[in-house]
C-alpha cells in the first residue's frame, strides 16, 4: 500500500512540475514573441497611421485657417484702411463690433491640435483586416495600407462640429456688418 | 525519447509559444502604431492646414473686396491712393493688377498644398514657398500685419 501511495505522489509531483515548466515556457517565449510582434506591428503601420492622420489634420485645419484668415483681415482692414473698410462693411463698424470680431478670432485661434484631436477622436475601430489576421497583415502590408485611406466617419463628425460651429458664429458676427456679396464670395453665405 | 528528440520537441514548443505571442503582439502593435501615427499625423497636418487655410482666407477675402463696387465718386482719389499705392492701382477695384495676380497665385498655391503625405512632395518646402507667396501678395497690397502666427502666440491687432 505504501508503494502505491508513493507512486501517486510521484505522478502528482511530475504533473505539477510539467505544468510549471509548460507555463514558464509559455511565459518566457510567449512574452518574447509578443514583444517582437508589438515592435514589428508598430513599425509596419506607424507610417500608415501618420498618413491617415496627416490627411485628416490638413483637411480640418485648412477650413479653420480659412475662417481665421477671413476674420483676421476683416478686423484688420476695418481698423486701418478707410477705403477697404467701405468695401468690406455696410456701415462704419463700431468699437464694440471690432471687439466682438477680435473675441471671435481668439476663440477660433484657440482651437489647437490638443483641443481638436481629443482622445475620443482617436477611439476608432481599426479595420478588421488589420486585427483579424496578423500573419496576413505581415505578408501583404501594401493592401492593408490602402485600406487605411478610406474616409473616416469620426473625423467627419469632428470636422463638422468644429467648422460648422465656427462658421455659424462667424456668419452671425459678420452678416450684419459685411456686404452680402463678400460673404457669398468667401463661402460664408 | 532520445535527448535529441526531447530538444527538438522543446524547440517546437518554444517556437509555438513565440509564434502565438508574436501574433498577439503584432495585432496590438498594429493598433498602437496606427494610433501613434495618427496622433502625430493629425497634429502635423492640422498645423500645416491652419496656415494654408489662413493664406487662402486672406486671398479669398481680398479678392472679394476687390470685386466690390468702388466707393462713392468723391472718395475715388483717396481710395486709389490708399489701396493701390505706387501708381499701378486700379480705380475700379482699389487693388492693383499686380496685387490681383499675386492673390490669384497665392490662392492657387494654397490649393495645391499637399493634402496627403507623399514621398514626392516635401510639405515643409511647399510651406516655405507658400509663405514667400504670401509675403509678396501682402507687400503688393501694402499689408504688413497681421502675419500668420501659430495659435499659441496669437495675432496682434
Amino acid at each position: 500500500m505504501d508503494d502505491v501511495w508513493g507512486d501517486a505522489d510521484d505522478v502528482d509531483f511530475d504533473r505539477q512540475m510539467a505544468e510549471r515548466n509548460w507555463n514558464r515556457l509559455q511565459d518566457t517565449h510567449g512574452v518574447a514573441g509578443y514583444k517582437d510582434g508589438v515592435i514589428e506591428g508598430k513599425e509596419a503601420h506607424i507610417q500608415a497611421g501618420f498618413d491617415q492622420g496627416y490627411a485628416q489634420g490638413v483637411h480640418i485645419g485648412h477650413e479653420l485657417g480659412r475662417l481665421q484668415g477671413i476674420l483676421a483681415y476683416a478686423s484688420l482692414v476695418a481698423a486701418k484702411d478707410a477705403d477697404v473698410q467701405r468695401r468690406v462693411f455696410k456701415a462704419h463698424p463700431t468699437d464694440e463690433d471690432l471687439r466682438m470680431l477680435r473675441v471671435l478670432y481668439g476663440e477660433i485661434q484657440s482651437v489647437t491640435p490638443d483641443t481638436m484631436f481629443t482622445p475620443d477622436f482617436f477611439k476608432l475601430p481599426v479595420p478588421s483586416a488589420l486585427v483579424g489576421d496578423a500573419a496576413n497583415a505581415a505578408a501583404a502590408p501594401t493592401d492593408l495600407l490602402q485600406q487605411q485611406i478610406e474616409p473616416d466617419p469620426t473625423a467627419d463628425i469632428a470636422f463638422h462640429e468644429h467648422t460648422v460651429h465656427f462658421k455659424d458664429k462667424l456668419l452671425a458676427a459678420l452678416a450684419p456688418l459685411v456686404h452680402d456679396s463678400i460673404l457669398v464670395a468667401v463661402g460664408l453665405s | 525519447m532520445s535527448d535529441t528528440g526531447d530538444i527538438e520537441l522543446l524547440l517546437e514548443v518554444e517556437t509555438m509559444f513565440e509564434t502565438s505571442g508574436w501574433e498577439d503582439g503584432y495585432r496590438d502593435g498594429v493598433k498602437a502604431g496606427m494610433l501613434e501615427g495618427r496622433v502625430f499625423g493629425c497634429e502635423r497636418g492640422f498645423l500645416f492646414g491652419v496656415e494654408t487655410g489662413f493664406y487662402s482666407g486672406f486671398a479669398e477675402l481680398w479678392q472679394a473686396v476687390a470685386m466690390q463696387a468702388p466707393p462713392e465718386a468723391g472718395d475715388a482719389t483717396d481710395a486709389t491712393d490708399a489701396a493701390g499705392g505706387a501708381g499701378d492701382a486700379s480705380a475700379s477695384t482699389g487693388v492693383s493688377a499686380r496685387a490681383h495676380k499675386q492673390l490669384a497665385q497665392l490662392r492657387e498655391a494654397a490649393a495645391r498644398f499637399p493634402r496627403e503625405n507623399g514621398a514626392s512632395v516635401d510639405p515643409q518646402l511647399e510651406m516655405d514657398r507658400l509663405r514667400g507667396r504670401y509675403r509678396t501678395a501682402a507687400a503688393a497690397l501694402r499689408v504688413t500685419e497681421p502675419a500668420f502666427r501659430p495659435a499659441k502666440t496669437g495675432l496682434t491687432f
